[in-house]
């Protein structure tokens, strides 16, 4: 969806969910803030930073507590939110990867680029709500760039080095 | 005696995978949540065997310990473990002195046959 679309669809409903919701005396703080809701139960949230020439933002994975619990890869408890958060630093890596047949680049942050550089407001945030079989998962990816990317330019890698293959030099 | 080695990430999750999975296989594992610790760790051991080394993590990388300790880990072989996939940046780490490049996420067999090879064990 391009911006100025989203823009439209986003306004509406907002709009939408204001007057219906302050109907049943649930006033929104901020409408503009507004974002899709997971399903109920504690959640755990991880973020990732990055910052580069033309991108830079961050990603931030939600998901129920026991979703991540099931997902442990050790059968030794884990702080779920550093669980949450290299799960969003695996797939930031592989975004990276993708994108860097585009020329674009970034490297990671370790704090929100914005809150270093408040004169480059980060004002793109799309929010993805994955379902797997056990539950949904939110992505939210917060950018600030200026690059026109057309998803019709848009071609699958097929020279990704392979996730998990040893290389050895 | 096991043989020892460190991992050094910034994800907990990671370095308890790691240790679990090498602990399992018969190994002695020791941790470091970042470079200048792993570097630190490093320089004050001599009986460590292997080195398996994130790339991104806060305060020093992967890499920069890698360039720091140049020169004083000619018998440590190193296995960077990372999500970075870029062409440069293993060129940098194989110029540094690193063995073997894994991009996370990772499959555990694979990890525990490529530390066996790389130990010699």
């Amino acid at each position: 969806m391009r911006d100025d679309h989203w823009e439209f669809w986003r306004s509406v409903i907002t709009e939408t969910a204001a007057q219906v919701l302050s109907h049943y005396g649930m006033e929104l703080c901020n409408p503009a803030d507004w974002t899709p809701i997971l399903g109920d139960g504690d959640h755990v949230v991880g973020s990732v930073y990055f910052g580069g020439s033309q991108v830079r933002g961050g990603l931030t994975l939600c998901a129920p507590r026991e979703l991540l619990d099931t997902a442990n890869p050790t059968n030794i408890p884990v702080p779920l939110a550093d669980f949450a958060r290299e799960i969003a630093n695996q797939i930031l890596g592989g975004v990276k990867a993708r994108i860097a047949s585009y020329e674009i680049e970034f490297s990671y942050q370790f704090s929100d680029p914005a809150s270093r550089n408040p004169g480059l407001p980060v004002t793109e945030t799309r929010t993805l709500v994955l379902r797997s079989k056990t539950g949904e998962i939110a992505l939210m990816f917060a950018v600030a760039s200026d690059l026109e990317l057309e998803l019709a330019n848009y071609q699958p890698s097929r020279d990704l080095p392979s996730l998990g293959k040893v290389i050895l030099f | 005696m096991k043989k020892k080695i460190l991992v050094i990430d910034d994800s907990e999750t990671i370095r308890t995978q790691v240790g679990q999975l090498l602990r399992i296989a018969g190994y002695e594992v020791l941790e470091a949540p970042d470079g200048i610790i792993g570097a630190f760790t490093i320089r004050e051991r001599n009986d460590l065997s292997l080195v398996i080394c994130d790339v991104n993590m806060p305060r020093m990388d992967g890499l920069e310990m890698l360039d720091v300790l140049r020169g004083q880990t000619e018998n440590l072989p190193i296995l960077m473990l990372t999500t970075e996939a870029r062409l440069d940046k293993m060129d940098r780490a194989k110029r540094a002195g690193a063995k073997a490049w894994i991009i996370k996420p990772f499959k555990p067999e694979l990890l525990v046959a490529a530390v066996a090879k790389l130990v010699g064990t």
